[in-house]
């Protein structure tokens, strides 16, 4: 299939995202409080702020070359699509490398860490669509601060959106907090879903843009 | 049989029109499209290649056109572009190993031996390559493939003269079965001038002049004189008059020399003059009358 | 074979081409029957246009010099042709002509130039 060609393009392009985000792995240690959570969170977070670099490069200059391999603009945005996935799923093998090296670190840690990587997975995933179809939806832009702006918000927001809602969801919807807590199984297998769900509408949707504009 | 085919092509934007572009260009054949920065030549390139949609018009390679297959129609493009074609964070490496998955026609040898013969460093960025480097890797890049139509756009701005030379081998062994085009554009013309068998030019997104470069250069020829000596009747068959302080210069068409006599001075004029003057003379906006 | 371009030329390329090739061919260092060059190879080794190439060719044959043959390429063509006897004809009578005219400038007179002509019929080996 040509789309993970072009996965394959865009991770040759930016190898150097894959070892920022070991970094973060081992930053990741400093997050880890009362739970793995926030470990994981930061990965995560670490994840969708690496996923955007394919985009950077395009905005300082779209390379013409990769704009002429003989594919259709639908094979390299579901390509650049499968690549935010891709990063996403490594750096929730590096947060499950952290959890292990954790237990072993604290051996009394009994913490069921494995639904809390599917959670993030699918969490994760519907973070990475919506900003990639953020970055098809603006196309071009000519600001060069506004644009390194608008590329990290998503990530921001994930991040320190979780944060909040974490200390202080248990009093805003205490409802919804106690349903979530009591049916932690069936929660994080439905974000999975809309995950998937969001990953395919968004690739589709940013192929339909792409194909009415000229350029990306 | 035309090898590119472009018909009444036309996109706009905010400030800028690209009007009814056509031409043909045959197989076996080099077409130089030439016109001043912003007159047209990247935007006509942008809708061949299929990176832009024509808002009218259409353009086919070897009678297909981009949306029947944009994978075949791709394959059968070379392109040389300018600077920052190639990505430039990638070395060598990774643009033969992209090269060998995506194109099906990819000569892995081929492409080594030029590498080599230009001693291209294997595993060095291409951003820290010099201009000419970037020339060489991006040719090896579309020779060492069987494609149709070579296009290079700006691509050989700038160059030494015996880089020049070699890609000017290098361009005619590419034409000499007969089977395959070259396009390029350029608002620098003596660059490729010489093995041009076609000049287009293009001026305010209109096509201004298509013809053989032979005939071109035949059907004009460049005087010079005194404005003094010139009656009304020889002013008006004055293409695009610059004059100065002493004398003034335009160009003529070959078939209205009579009343020119030793007073002036006439000589041939090279594809540059024809269009500096074509485009003094009031470019698109005259052709359209 | 021997082409050489000039820019400075006021002659265009292809004319420049055609002119070399049919020295080459009416003084004998092209002989019948020799294959010329492809257009295109022409045009590669010289390095201009294949159309430039084209019309010199094209104007050879008009011209009876050449001909192109189904497979074989552009041939020479024998110099007993008729056109190209014409050609002989045309140069000869080009020669001449400057010559009666040189002679008549300095008063020579008609038979004065006759024995100069065969004197040098005479002299000249070929």
């Amino acid at each position: 299939m040509r789309a993970i060609k072009f996965t394959i393009i865009d991770m040759l392009r930016c190898k150097i995202t894959l070892f920022i985000l070991l970094v973060f792995s081992v930053i990741a240690f400093f997050f880890i409080r009362e739970s793995l959570f926030f470990g994981f969170l930061y990965l995560c977070f670490g994840g969708i702020i690496a996923s955007i670099q394919p985009f950077a490069q395009e905005q300082q200059a779209e390379s013409g070359f990769i704009n002429m391999l003989p594919a259709t603009k639908g094979d390299r945005i579901l390509g650049r699509y499968l690549f935010g996935l891709f990063l996403l799923l490594f750096s929730m093998v590096l947060a499950s490398l952290v959890a292990i090296v954790y237990g072993v670190i604290h051996p009394a840690s009994h913490e069921n860490w494995s639904l809390l990587i599917i959670g993030f997975l699918g969490g994760g995933l519907i973070m990475i669509s919506l900003q990639y179809l953020l970055f098809y939806v603006l196309g071009k832009m000519k600001s060069q601060q506004f644009q390194g702006f608008i590329m990290m918000l998503p990530g921001f927001i994930f991040f320190f959106g979780i944060n909040f809602l974490m200390e202080e969801y248990r009093e805003l919807v205490p409802a919804i907090a106690a349903w979530i807590s009591s049916h932690m199984n069936l929660f994080v297998l439905l974000l999975l879903l809309a995950g998937f769900v969001t990953f395919g509408v968004c690739s589709f949707v940013s192929t339909l843009i792409a194909n009415r504009r000229d350029s990306l | 049989m035309s090898l590119l085919e472009v018909k009444n092509l036309s996109k706009s934007y905010n400030n800028f029109t690209l009007q009814d572009v056509s031409f043909s260009l045959p197989k076996g054949y080099v077409m130089g499209y030439v016109g001043q920065n912003g007159a047209g030549k990247t935007t006509t390139i942008n809708l061949i290649t299929g990176l832009s949609q024509a808002a009218h018009g259409m353009c086919t390679i070897d009678g297909i056109c981009y949306q029947d297959n944009p994978r075949k129609y791709k394959e059968m493009i070379g392109f040389i572009g300018d600077e920052s074609y190639l990505p430039q964070e990638c070395k060598v490496s990774d643009i033969r190993f992209i090269l060998k998955s995506m194109y099906t026609s990819f000569q892995l040898e081929y492409f080594n031996q030029m590498i080599q013969k230009w001693e291209l460093p294997e595993n060095q960025k291409i951003v820290s390559f010099s201009r000419g480097m970037k020339v060489k890797l991006m040719f090896a890049s579309a020779l060492a493939r069987n494609t149709r139509l070579l296009i290079l756009d700006e691509a050989t701005n700038g160059l030494d003269p015996v880089m020049r030379a070699e890609i000017l081998e290098l361009l005619q062994n590419y034409i000499e079965d007969g089977e395959h085009s070259i396009f390029f554009s350029t608002h620098m013309l003596n660059d490729l001038e010489q093995i041009a068998d076609y000049i287009a030019f293009i001026d305010h997104g209109q096509i201004l002049l298509n013809k053989p470069k032979d005939d071109l250069l035949e059907s004009y020829v460049l005087v010079r004189g005194d404005s003094l000596d010139l009656t009304p009747t020889m002013k008006q068959k004055l293409i695009g008059i610059t004059s100065g302080e002493f004398n003034f210069e335009a160009l003529l068409d070959s078939d209205e020399t009579m009343g020119f006599d030793s007073r002036f001075v006439m000589e041939k004029p090279t594809i540059d003059q024809i269009m500096i003057h074509q485009i003094k003379n009031g470019g698109a906006a005259h052709a359209c009358n | 074979m021997k082409i050489l371009i000039s820019n400075q030329s006021e002659l265009p390329i292809y004319a420049q081409i055609r002119e070399q090739l049919k020295e080459q061919i009416l003084n004998g260092q092209l002989p019948s029957g020799t294959v010329l060059p492809s257009i295109r190879k022409l045009a590669k080794e010289v390095g201009v246009s294949v159309i430039t190439t084209t019309r010199a060719y094209n104007d050879l044959e008009e011209e009876g010099f050449i001909a192109s043959m189904q497979g074989k390429g552009s041939v020479v063509l024998s110099t007993e042709n008729k056109i190209l006897k014409e050609q002989y004809l045309m140069r000869i009578e080009d020669g001449l002509l400057t010559a009666v005219e040189t002679a008549k400038r300095i008063h020579m007179t008609e038979p004065e130039l006759h024995a100069l002509i065969t004197d040098l019929w005479k002299e000249t080996l070929l």
